[in-house]
């Protein structure tokens, strides 16, 4: 959901970015270059052309004193006479807004709750915003409803990896590894706790892989906290974690399934290559996965709806998972075909 | 960025200004603004539209006593935000919940929003990291078509079938799972209806563009939180028997079931356990060679699909 960017909006941007830039510089006399630039998301070639622009702007009738001082001092950045600039425009509807309901729905979750400070902050939000502009914030927070929990079963494992992280402390976990059908136990630095497309994930560095893995929330199936610090690499950026699920369909084996109506959902669901409508109204799809058995385990969790197509070794590592399903059921009379 | 540079010089005039300025004095004061007559005026609207989106509030007052000329000017008390006394883990929470709304793409419009409080985006350890993709155009008329209760069309394409034009009187705004949900009455359908936005295929145009005030009434009681089932609510299910092999049977566990016999000399785990959704449940079962022991028909159900299955991929 990435939204497109005319010409005008990217005016618009620079100006909402200038009319906070100001006044933050500032209020932070003697700020780098790269403080600037790491604080605002832009580069040091946009952070130049800003000064450049403010340095011929300012007030009738534009001579020496009306205009804005606004300069690189060696590394240093320089706003002065900007006395009108002094403070940043009031948060924008949409920005209120959005602070306040992703800050409602993340402190219904008890890891950010007991730490109290969201609660706090958004009371003093509150506090300082226009009395209209708040009516129509709490309005719109009574109709919009975000749910970051998930799935309240891994609620208490979640929030014990969520304490480690923030805490920077070593976790043992036991994880399940569902394309193996194996459980393990790890030590980790649990690096961060993450939601992307529905799930939460733990990000870190796993000294029993030796190296930095990703797990799903919902296969930890223990944690134990440790008093062991961490640290994170030189460098670590939270942003940089983006939807796994995205990235895991986007490479691997080209995989095609014929979906029935009763398994359309996972078109949706999963990021794919591509589909197409057969004739018989089945919707043919193709996807690329990293682990043959992760697909293996979508055609059975959609059985019968889903009938693996190409390639073959999808085709008969299916079949024989089936015959590993039916084993199981095989010391019992019904389980022979045809009753 | 001629643009940039005239609003910049307009808002810096305007904040400086003892006095409202006609809009003769700002189009001779402000350089940018060469025109005149209905096309300076326009301008002149436009650019003040543009401002208001950011926050940038231009009034109006006339500048004699009879009220026959009005003037322009920004009221700096208006205008600036106000000091707000956030604490260090306040200001690391605030930051968390700005990123969490515009997700990891940080737009400039975010990134002026936390500099407008002094929020770090960067700030120490944080316990979690959520992306609602608050920067989404088609989120963000959608936002403003609730607030303010408008009746809007979209063009809307459900699983498996073809898109058609859909006419709403959206309510509310449901997030579950990492999806956008609008839920509202349907007016095609004369129903309650959910609509997820990644289906959502077209602009939100409003139904009315021109029309003042709210286009209809919620419905007393309507719960947005009701809407669509949360994760995991299992709703007075009934319960169920399987066996399961030793790894799936903890990750069952931890889910609920409860082992009801000392492991078995095959290594299974027998498990009781809520169903929930019993579509799900077989799957469930089925996905990981777990055999349901009990109720019956979701045993005959499991046998049922891996059966249609196996006869699809036989050789």
């Amino acid at each position: 959901m990435t939204p497109p960017r005319g010409p005008d909006a990217s005016a618009a941007g620079r100006l909402q970015r200038l009319l906070a830039l100001v006044p933050w510089v500032m209020d932070h006399p003697g700020v780098t270059v790269d403080e600037v630039c790491a604080r605002f998301s832009m580069t040091r070639e946009a952070l130049v052309a800003d000064l450049e622009l403010l340095f011929v702007s300012g007030v009738p009738p534009y001579g020496p004193g009306d205009l804005i001082e606004a300069w690189l001092d060696g590394d240093r950045v320089h706003i002065g006479l900007a006395e009108f600039f002094a403070r940043a425009p009031r948060l924008t509807w949409r920005e209120a807004a959005g602070l306040y309901l992703a800050g409602r729905a993340l402190a219904a979750l008890p890891e950010i709750d007991e730490q109290g400070a969201l609660p706090r902050a958004l009371a003093k939000l509150e506090m300082v915003l226009p009395a209209d502009q708040l009516a129509q914030v709490q309005d719109l927070d009574r109709k919009v409803s975000v749910d970051l929990d998930g799935d309240e079963l891994e609620t208490a494992r979640r929030t014990a990896l969520a304490r480690a992280a923030a805490a920077s402390r070593r976790v043992v976990i036991e994880y399940y590894t569902g394309s193996r059908d194996v459980l393990t136990r790890r030590k980790v630095d649990p690096w961060l706790v993450w939601a992307a497309s529905g799930h939460w994930y733990l990000s870190g560095w796993c000294h029993l892989a030796g190296g930095e893995r990703l797990f799903r929330v919902d296969r930890v199936v223990g944690v134990e906290p440790t008093d062991e610090p961490f640290e994170r690499p030189d460098g670590f950026d939270p942003s940089t974690y983006g939807d796994p699920v995205a990235s895991a369909f986007t490479d691997g084996l080209v995989c095609e399934l014929d979906l029935g109506p009763a398994a359309l959902w996972a078109a949706d669901y999963f990021p794919i290559l591509g589909s197409e409508r057969a004739p018989d109204g089945r919707l043919r799809l193709r996807l690329a996965a990293r682990e043959l058995g992760w697909v293996v385990r979508l055609v059975l969790r959609l059985a019968p709806d889903a009938e693996p197509v190409s390639p073959p070794e999808l085709r008969s590592a299916v079949a024989e998972a089936v015959r590993r399903g039916l084993a199981v059921y095989a010391t019992a009379a019904d389980a022979r075909p045809g009753r | 960025m001629r643009k940039v540079e005239r609003l910049v010089n307009l808002i810096a005039l305007l904040l400086d200004t003892r006095r409202p300025l006609t809009l003769d004095e700002v189009a001779e004061l402000v350089p940018g603004y060469e025109a005149s007559g209905e096309s300076l005026r326009r301008m002149f609207e436009r650019d003040k539209e543009e401002l208001r989106g950011l926050g940038v509030p231009v009034d109006r007052a006339p500048i004699d006593a009879w009220g026959t000329e009005e003037g322009y000017f920004i009221d700096p008390r208006a205008y600036g935000m106000p000091e707000v006394d956030l604490a260090p883990d306040e200001r690391a929470a605030l930051a968390l919940a700005a990123r969490a709304w515009s997700g990891t793409g940080l737009d400039p419009a975010a990134v002026s929003g936390l500099a407008k409080l002094d929020l770090d985006p960067g700030a120490g350890p944080q316990p979690v990291q959520a992306d609602l993709h608050g920067g989404s155009p088609l989120l963000a008329s959608l936002l403003e078509a609730v607030t303010a209760r408008k009746r809007i069309t979209f063009t809307y394409r459900p699983p498996g079938r073809s898109a058609s034009l859909r006419t709403l009187e959206p309510y509310a705004l449901v997030h579950r799972r990492g999806t956008w949900y609008v839920v509202g009455h349907d007016a095609d359908r004369d129903a309650q209806r959910s609509f997820r936005l990644s289906r959502i295929q077209s602009d939100v145009r409003r139904v009315r563009p021109g029309a003042r005030g709210p286009d209809y009434e919620i419905p007393a009681g309507f719960d947005p939180g009701g809407v669509l089932p949360t994760a995991g609510e299992t709703g007075g299910a009934p319960v169920a028997l399987v066996r399961a092999g030793q790894p799936a049977a903890r990750v069952a566990e931890v889910r609920g079931a409860e082992p009801v016999e000392p492991v078995a000399d095959d290594g299974r785990v027998t498990l009781k356990l809520p169903v929930g959704d019993g579509d799900a449940f077989v799957a469930w079962a089925v996905g990981n060679a777990v055999e349901v022991v009990e109720p019956p028909e979701l045993r005959a159900e499991a046998l049922r699909r891996l059966h249609a299955l196996a006869a699809k991929v036989a050789p």
